[in-house]
């Protein structure tokens, strides 16, 4: 591809609007020519500015959260030493989600794929149809296995992380700290401390919502009046927030939970009054 | 080695740059990847919501950007963008991998196009740390977007908030292939040159 040829296509290699042909060719030219790899930057910086347009939508408090807990824990099962190139890559791995149905929906796909199996093989020998649209429905269809196979494991990870939950809520290890405060609402909530995985799980419900530019943040005070950060969290348009943290500390270190309200992204130390508070045992 | 992953928002991780967090989080830090999450994650989730409109979607879109981000800080190359033009990057790639895997493009193309609207200028930051800066950013966007000829704007919203090729483009739009060429280029120049303008006669 020439120079003159690129910079036709550079706009278009921007939003990832050219042919895979294309975008090789032209990956090429920028791979050697210093003109066209600043332009292909500066045009890229103005294309991902339109996501500036996208409406803004903060995610679900409870999902946030979760989304968070199951990163870091990630992170924290392939801790990257200081240096060290970076992993290869790998398959995308979904998080886990909402758990319904699990065997019935496992059934279906499995006898959704076995259908349209049928279904396309009577159709290519009935219709004689030529091999092309048969190689284009055959993608189709590995393309729709692929993705009830990435539900199915999804869904298998989510059974996994709820059991784990489960347990880390239940087990014979976990001491409950439970917080409340007086008004009308009745904020409350309840932290399930598993001593055995150092694993924190804290729900709250009837909290308000934090005033703008502020969130909550969740607190652990040990008896030498150590305050640890917990998290910062949001809360649900019902008031309710899950905040997960995993936290080694030992057995009788632990004097009181709380939550304070803080500036956005929170703060090294509370700052406010608390407006939940719960003593440990 | 498994080091405490509970959020705890150092005095330094506030005070840090993005560009900063994404330095600290190649190093291994769990905290600076907390950090950049709790600061950017509402930009990532509003492009990918915008993308696929489907919040189960987003959330997996969500998660899978920050997580490159864990393992790949290292290729991050501050001066061929900003931190958040690199989370744009990694979320829009996802969300179309996802949305041509599903072949669920054509019934998102037109909500993707149809759900711009205006009153995001007004709605708060996608950044709570950030707010002012951000607030700008999506204020110069929209003013050069505004100033392009409709047939010019149409053409690279199809291709970035639909994940349409300039083929698809033609083809949804019944233009020929040069036209939408044309358009796309002219839009992107005209956009890149504004951008700039507009960002050098704000500081």
């Amino acid at each position: 591809m020439t120079h003159a040829e690129a910079q036709e296509l550079l706009a278009a290699l921007s939003l990832d609007a050219t042919s895979t042909d294309e975008r090789e060719a032209i990956l090429a030219h920028v791979a050697v020519c210093d003109e066209c790899a600043r332009e292909l930057g500066e045009l890229r910086d103005a294309a991902h500015g339109m996501a500036q347009l996208a409406r803004e939508t903060p995610m679900d408090p409870v999902r946030q959260a979760r989304v968070r807990a199951h990163l870091l824990a990630r992170a924290a099962d392939r801790a990257q030493p200081a240096g060290a190139p970076p992993p290869r890559p790998a398959a995308i791995t979904m998080p886990p989600r909402r758990l319904t149905r699990f065997s019935t929906a496992r059934f279906v796909a499995a006898a959704a794929i076995v259908l349209i199996g049928v279904a396309l093989a009577l159709y290519a020998v009935s219709a004689g149809q030529r091999a092309n649209d048969l190689q284009r429905d055959t993608q189709r269809l590995l393309a729709a296995q692929r993705g009830f196979e990435r539900e199915i494991a999804a869904r298998d990870s989510a059974l996994a992380d709820r059991q784990a939950l489960l347990d880390a809520m239940t087990g014979a290890g976990v001491q409950v700290i439970e917080a409340g405060a007086p008004g009308a609402r009745k904020p409350s909530g309840k932290m399930f401390w598993d001593q055995t995985s150092g694993q924190w799980t804290f729900v709250a419900h009837n909290l308000p919502h934090a005033a703008p530019n502020r969130t909550y943040q969740l607190w652990l005070i040990t008896r030498a009046q150590r305050k640890i950060s917990a998290g910062v969290f949001a809360t649900s348009a019902s008031g309710d927030a899950l905040v997960i943290a995993h936290y080694p500390l030992p057995q009788d270190s632990l004097a009181a939970i709380a939550v304070t309200d803080e500036p956005s992204g929170g703060s090294p130390q509370p700052t406010t009054a608390p407006v939940l508070v719960g003593t440990a045992r | 080695m498994r080091t405490p992953t509970p959020s705890t928002p150092a005095r330094d991780h506030a005070a840090l740059t993005d560009a900063e967090l994404v330095q600290r989080v190649a190093g291994g830090d769990q905290r600076a990847l907390g950090a950049l999450y709790d600061r950017q994650v509402t930009l990532v989730h509003s492009l990918a919501l915008r993308l696929l409109g489907d919040a189960d979607d987003a959330e997996d879109v969500v998660e899978e950007t920050f997580w490159q981000v864990w393992r790949h800080a290292s290729r991050y190359d501050v001066s061929r963008g900003s931190v958040s033009t690199w989370l744009c990057s990694i979320a829009r790639s996802r969300a179309l991998d996802l949305l041509r895997a599903a072949r669920r493009r054509p019934e998102r193309i037109a909500s993707a196009i149809e759900s711009d609207d205006d009153s995001a200028l007004a709605s708060a930051s996608a950044n709570p740390l950030g707010g002012v800066e951000e607030s700008e950013q999506r204020a110069l966007v929209r003013g050069a977007l505004n100033e392009l000829p409709p047939e010019q704007r149409e053409s690279i919203e199809l291709a970035y908030f639909g994940g349409l090729s300039q083929s698809e483009i033609a083809e949804r739009t019944g233009q020929p292939l040069g036209t939408i060429k044309t358009r796309i280029r002219l839009a992107m120049m005209k956009l890149r040159a504004r951008l700039s303008s507009l960002r050098e006669s704000a500081t």
